[in-house]
């Protein structure tokens, strides 16, 4: 063999073994993931109810009426979550407006429970939940007192609040 | 020998000393977290991407086995998607655990040129919230079929 074969030859073999070991490192690889999951609370309200009082039995205070139009939809991860609701202002005199939400799987509804500026609790024990689909149900109340009002309006906040 | 010929010797034998563990770790990932969700539905997947590519000295077809060092925690799920422009057939999203799973099959060296890996992280409410965690995702070749 000649000096120039041999060292071709040489060569050859030096890199071939520069490129085995890539070839065995690249066999295994690994690759580190990191993943977390934040507290997730949501809640959502579909619908516009409207509650019109018209009618009264002689003797008795104005008939309550309901609706039951509305839906509401829930999220968490969290434990012992609870749904609070309130209204910018108070209701006129003699005039009430109540709603009761239907409870996810788990929790506790508080039935109807008359709107305040002030939070009220509506459903407790919230915990650990995907679901829509939930009833709400608004009750608007007159007294005889209360007499005539035109149409109005109160934007119901709801929150949920306090899951651990 | 002539010197020359006997310093490439030398440079060929330093060149073929592979790392103690034999494995090449690719960049990290993360973190992927779970954030945020619609009313009534799971909280939203989160994804991310890396890449790999290289050239391998390959003989006949291989598969990519992928694996965790240890499961994820309950009601979460990590999957992984590798697909290349050529050269191999990925088995689309497949959730990871311990036991060693195909990702890929069929795979010739073109496919690991071009590499996208993805990553997908799923969380039901039933996990709760997790703090960062973190877990090693293994590949390796092996024959095919």
């Amino acid at each position: 063999m000649s000096y120039f074969a041999r060292r071709r030859c040489l060569v050859a073999i030096a890199l071939f073994g520069a490129a085995l070991p890539l070839a065995l490192q690249a066999q295994t690889a690994t690759q580190t993931v990191t993943f977390a999951v934040n507290a997730i609370n949501q809640v959502a309200f579909v619908g516009s109810p409207s509650l019109t009082i018209t009618t009264a039995i002689a003797g008795s205070a104005p008939m309550s009426v309901t609706d039951a139009t509305a839906s509401w939809a829930v999220t968490t991860n969290q434990s012992t979550a609870k749904i609070t609701a309130s209204i910018p202002t108070a209701m006129p005199a003699g005039l009430t407006l109540s709603v009761n939400l239907g409870a996810p799987a788990g929790a506790t509804s508080a039935l109807f429970k008359p709107l305040a500026v002030a939070s009220v609790d509506l459903v407790t024990n919230v915990t650990k939940v995907a679901q829509g689909g939930m009833s709400v149900t608004y009750k608007l109340d007159a007294t005889a007192a209360a007499g005539v009002i035109t149409s109005s309006t109160r934007v119901v906040t709801y929150t949920i609040t306090g899951g651990v | 020998m002539k010197p020359r010929v006997l310093l490439l010797l030398v440079a060929g034998v330093l060149l073929c000393r592979s790392s103690p563990s034999g494995a090449q770790s690719l960049p990290n990932v993360g973190p992927m977290t779970v954030n945020s969700a619609s009313a009534g539905t799971q909280p939203n997947q989160v994804t991310a991407t890396s890449f790999y590519s290289s050239i391998l000295i390959l003989s006949g077809q291989q598969r990519v086995i992928g694996y965790l060092n240890a499961n994820m925690p309950a009601n979460t799920t990590l999957s992984v998607k590798l697909t290349a422009p050529s050269g191999g057939t990925s088995l689309g999203n497949v959730n990871l655990d311990t036991t060693p799973r195909d990702l890929v099959i069929a795979a010739t060296a073109p496919f690991f040129t071009n590499v996208t890996i993805l990553y997908t992280f799923k969380a039901t409410v039933l996990a709760g919230v997790i703090p960062a965690s973190s877990r090693t995702v293994t590949y390796t070749l092996g024959t095919y079929p």
